[in-house]
């Protein structure tokens, strides 16, 4: 998408611009900044506020800057008599009711409307009345406050929640003098993107209600940093103040995420100043030294004759490849898996070839979605698909159960994986398809199987993104965090790959595929594994299996831990070592697209909080082994020299303007191995409802339930069933629901029905009730295929 | 309970909804459905209004709000209009709308406790040579001093609307074709008045 060039005179100078394109914009380009508030790049143009009013050469009157196209031959003049005089019209205009209380408003120092104020206004007031007044501040949602008296009426709010989020929850009422954003009664602005209002609006009328009043911004430092509230990678700043993480701020990347952030990852730096952080290591509930909990360490390693290690999903690539160098060389162990059973499995995620990245889905001609609910797992990345399916018109197709939040706007939906096939989809262009873990009631290996062989029968038209949900998932995953894996995305049998790592390496390592996370538990409940690692993994919360993963950190004689709060897994650690995170680390991390991106700290870790590539270093050195791996640097160093795929990463491409954009790995040399056939459709039982369990956005997981703005949100321990379903059952909203698992044999006992609340949701797509987890109620077992019956309680 | 749009009303409104290329464009057809029958639009309309557009309420509201003649609190029986634009104002029309307020003891917006009459200031209502000019349910009554309108409101509580203004009413904008021999006939009948129903229906 090359555009065409052409001339254009701007003050007498001439430059090129892109046909087509606004003038505000292709000036910019050139040097010269023309005033605006209504106008923001990443939002449809409405000239309404008259600020960038321009002379065009035969255009008749002021013409905004915003709203006009470039043209061959143009002649614009920014700094006329006639222009200045509007714009200090236009700003003596706004200053009217603005109430300039600069002082006490959160905006102050960096705010558009007092900088436009300083360079184009007029100076001067010539306004004696009174201005208007409003109750300050109002609700607008938990997280969002609005001062009415300050709202210059550009409708960037506005436009954002109803044209990029798709939540028109947020209006404007009345006109003229009384114009001022509006709510409907008893209907907040509860959106999962609300926090991008507060960053586009040009004055402080919107306040995040995190940040109001904490930091002016002059005392606080920002550095450019990547978010890891989930796989998207969203590019951010993260604020700071004496030494507390205060704000994060998108940064706008054309490939990742148009500057939008979602409210998670805006407001998920809470959890850095979490009073309960642990901060000390421990042993047998004993706050003991880290020297101390190093030598134990050392010690069980050095004994056992099996080790596991789950988890490294939070890590850095950094961290994730000391834990997964360690597990090799140090445990001689292939026992490693990131994942918890709840997502996909590796060696499909590593052996995708041509994976889409988000620009592809810009200009495929169909995108589908075989994954969770983007909207609350992905948030970012459901912007960009809601982007295209409804202003480049790509197709939408739906598969597989999931609800989606584009449902109304989806060429087809289909209720089962099998329902579609490659004989439904547009018969040109190209096609990408987002593969996910959808239920932890679904079967990742038929899922797989699914895309595989859909895949194949579009041949090189499709482009797939497996996505998995945890923040560095992906980067763990090319960092070899699974027992069939080694850094690289190379399988642990491969003989090339194994010379490249052994010159590095030295030692011994296994070649064997190890056990994942299901195997590593059964075999731990069966007293089989001496000592287990758990990083940043919570298995007795988050593994579809809570019941095994008690029995195996019962059994396990060395259990250690590192986290950065206490979990309901910490209380069977043996030694818990407190872990520094995001906001606190430097290093790389790798999106769901496989780009590579900086993470940058901010503030220093709690207590002795320290990161887990230290940990892993030390224990691995006191046991005698040369493990390098020093600093980040030095360790991505090592990394660039062992794996081919992240030979780009150098500190210098990850830095600056260019560095904006991350590096892509490129892919290694595994293959999709397509099934042949589609699996069968499984059939429910008469009666029987299909169960979605899986996240939402807020839960009480280990780091929202520590970031109070968020923690409130989650919905609590609820069932989402379908109206119809809901009249079937005679299920009222607001209710009690029983869940029981339906028919007997192979499907789940669980010790206890589960009770939750019932939400009747015509989004939640008929047969099918969605149990949001880690809703703070007692966990279940989730295995595959499960089916359930429902009752009213009462 | 059924909402506003339900059996007739709801035929009607889809087929209003319809009539649009864009289905917004229905907003305000449909609003001035829910306000001639009741006055007033209810939230709980607003949001049926929403549900048959596939917008938000929010939206439904922030368009209708546009709109001051568009009503989203129950109103009193009737609604008092004082013209608060330069003509009636310079002729005491300010002092015209608080002695009325005062005398009834609401405040502006407001509606008195027996629900009667609800009050508001208005921009130029378009009778300026008639100044100050006071709307009873958008009839008009011009030259209504200070001190007379007090006086005009009680009457029209006692007497009705109706035989108020045949006596005392006035019409200032030019008449339509056909008006003048609906205005010989008398008032309008009471469906013609945008509030009259309201009781009807509550
Ligand atoms: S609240 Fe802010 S963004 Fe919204 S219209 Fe007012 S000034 Fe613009
Ligand atoms: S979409 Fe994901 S990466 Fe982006 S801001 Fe939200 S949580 Fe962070
Ligand atoms: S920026 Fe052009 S009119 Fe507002
Ligand atoms: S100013 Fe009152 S009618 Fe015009």
């Amino acid at each position: 998408m090359t555009a065409e060039s052409v001339s254009i005179t701007i003050d007498g100078r001439e430059v090129q611009a892109r046909a087509g394109e606004l003038l505000i914009a292709e000036a910019e380009r050139n040097g010269v900044y023309i005033p605006r508030f209504c106008w923001h790049p990443r939002l449809r143009s409405v000239a309404m506020c008259r600020m960038c009013l321009v002379e065009i050469e035969g255009m008749r009157g002021l013409q905004p800057a915003c709203y006009v196209p470039v043209k061959e031959g143009m002649e614009v003049r920014t700094q006329t008599d006639a222009v200045r005089k509007v714009q200090e019209g236009v700003l003596e205009y706004l200053l009217i009711n603005h109430p300039l209380d600069c002082p006490v408003c959160d905006r102050g120092g960096e705010c558009p409307l007092q900088d436009h104020t300083l360079a184009f206004g007029p100076g001067e007031s010539r306004f004696v009345e009174d201005k208007r007044h409003f109750e300050k501040p109002i609700e607008v949602s938990e997280l969002v406050l609005l001062d009415r008296e300050r709202c210059i009426q550009c409708a960037r709010c506005t436009r954002v929640a109803a044209e990029v989020a798709g939540d028109a929850l947020i209006d404007f009422g009345s006109r003229g003098n009384n114009l001022h954003i509006i709510t409907f009664p008893d209907e907040p602005f509860a959106s999962y993107f609300s926090g991008n209002t507060v960053q586009v609006c040009p004055v402080g009328a919107l306040t995040a209600a995190p940040y109001r009043f904490r930091a002016r911004p002059w005392d606080v430092t920002a550095v450019e940093t990547t978010c890891l509230a989930c796989s998207v990678g969203c590019r951010g700043a993260l604020y700071e103040t004496r030494n507390e993480a205060i704000r994060l701020l998108g940064v706008d990347v054309d490939c990742v995420n148009l500057g939008w952030l979602c409210d998670k990852g805006r407001f998920g730096y809470e959890f850095t100043a979490a009073e309960d952080r642990l901060e000390c290591p421990r042993m047998d509930g004993e706050d003991i030294t880290w020297g101390e909990a190093i030598e134990a360490t050392a010690i069980a390693v050095e004994s056992a004759a099996s080790v596991a290690a789950i988890g490294g999903a939070r890590l850095t690539n950094e961290g994730a490849y000391a834990l997964s160098k360690f597990m090799r060389v140090v445990a001689g162990s292939n026992d490693v898996d990131c994942q918890l059973d709840d997502g996909l499995p590796a060696r499909f995620v590593a052996a995708v070839q041509d994976r889409a990245t988000f620009e592809d889905i810009d200009t495929a001609a169909a995108v589908v979605l075989a994954a969770p609910d983007l909207k609350e797992e992905l948030p970012v990345l459901y912007l960009r698909v809601r982007r295209a399916v409804l202003d480049h018109g790509t197709a939408l197709y739906v598969a597989g159960g999931a609800q989606t939040g584009l449902d109304r706007f989806a060429a087809r939906i289909a209720g089962r994986l099998e329902d579609l096939d490659a004989a439904d989809l547009p018969a040109d262009g190209d096609i990408v398809v987002v593969v996910g873990r959808q239920s932890l009631t679904q079967d990742p290996e038929h899922l797989v199987a699914w895309a595989s062989v859909l895949a194949e029968r579009l041949g090189g038209r499709v482009k797939l993104l497996p996505v998995l949900r945890r923040a560095n998932a992906h980067g763990a995953i090319d960092m070899g965090l699974a027992p069939d894996l080694r850094p690289g995305r190379v399988g642990t049998e491969d003989p090339t790959a194994r010379d490249v790592l052994a010159a590095t390496w030295r030692g011994e390592f296994p070649t064997e595929p190890g056990r994942g996370t299901r195997e590593i538990l059964e075999a731990a409940a069966a007293g089989e594994i001496d000592v287990l690692f758990l990083v940043g993994a919570d298995p007795v919360a988050d593994f579809p299996d809570p019941d095994l993963a008690r029995e195996a950190l019962d059994r396990t004689p060395n259990v250690i831990v590192s986290d950065l709060f206490e979990t309901p897994t910490t209380a069977f650690a043996d030694v818990l070592v407190p872990a520094a995170g995001w906001g606190e680390i430097n290093g790389t991390v790798t999106n769901v697209e496989g780009r590579v991106q900086r993470l940058a700290a901010a503030v220093v870790p709690p207590g002795q909080a320290a990161s887990d590539s230290n940990f892993f270093r030390e224990v691995a050195e006191r046991l005698g082994v040369d493990f390098g791996c020093g600093t980040p640097a030095a360790t991505l160093a090592e990394i660039r020299r062992v794996v081919p795929a992240y030979a780009e990463t150098q500190p210098s491409a990850l830095r600056g303007t260019e560095g904006k954009k991350g590096v892509m790995v490129g892919p290694g040399p595994l293959a999709v191995e397509a099934a042949g056939v589609l699996p069968a459709p499984s059939e429910t039982r008469d009666g029987a409802l299909a169960v979605r369990a899986a996240r939402t956005l807020y839960d009480m997981g280990t780091l929202v339930s520590r970031c109070p703005s968020l923690a409130q949100l989650a919905p609590g321990p609820v069932v989402r069933v379908n109206p119809a379903d809901a009249q079937r059952l005679g299920l009222q909203d607001g209710t009690e629901a029983v869940l029981r698992p339906a028919g007997d044999g192979e499907a789940a006992t669980w010790a206890e029905p589960l009770r939750r609340r019932v939400v009747v949701d015509a989004g939640t797509h008929e047969g099918t009730v969605f149990v949001p987890l880690n809703q703070g109620d007692v966990p279940v077992a989730w295995p595959p295929g499960l089916e359930v019956d429902v009752e009213g309680a009462g | 309970m059924s909402g506003f749009f339900d059996g007739e009303r709801l035929t009607a409104a889809r087929a209003k909804v319809a009539e649009y290329p864009q289905p917004r464009s229905a907003i305000l057809p449909l609003l001035h459905m829910v306000q001639g029958e009741l006055g007033y639009v209810p939230r709980d309309a607003m949001r049926e209004i929403a549900d048959l557009i596939g917008i938000t309420p929010a939206e439904v509201l922030g368009t209708g709000s546009f709109y001051t003649m568009f009503k989203f609190e129950k109103m009193g029986r009737h609604l008092v209009s004082v013209c608060g634009g330069i003509s009636c104002m310079l002729m005491g029309s300010h002092d015209l709308y608080r002695r009325m307020l005062d005398h009834f003891g609401v405040g502006s917006l407001g509606t008195t406790d027996d629900g009667e009459f609800s009050f508001e200031l208005v921009e130029c209502a378009a009778a300026c040579g008639g100044a100050p000019a006071v709307q009873v349910d958008y009839l008009f009554f011009e030259n209504v001093g200070a001190d007379d309108g007090v006086e005009l409101l009680e009457d029209i509580r006692r007497l009705g609307l109706d035989t108020v203004y045949a006596e005392r009413g006035s019409m200032t904008a030019p008449l339509s074709p056909g008006a003048e021999e609906a205005l010989a006939a008398g008032p309008a009948p009471k469906t013609a008045h945008p509030r009259a129903e309201a009781e009807a229906t509550d």
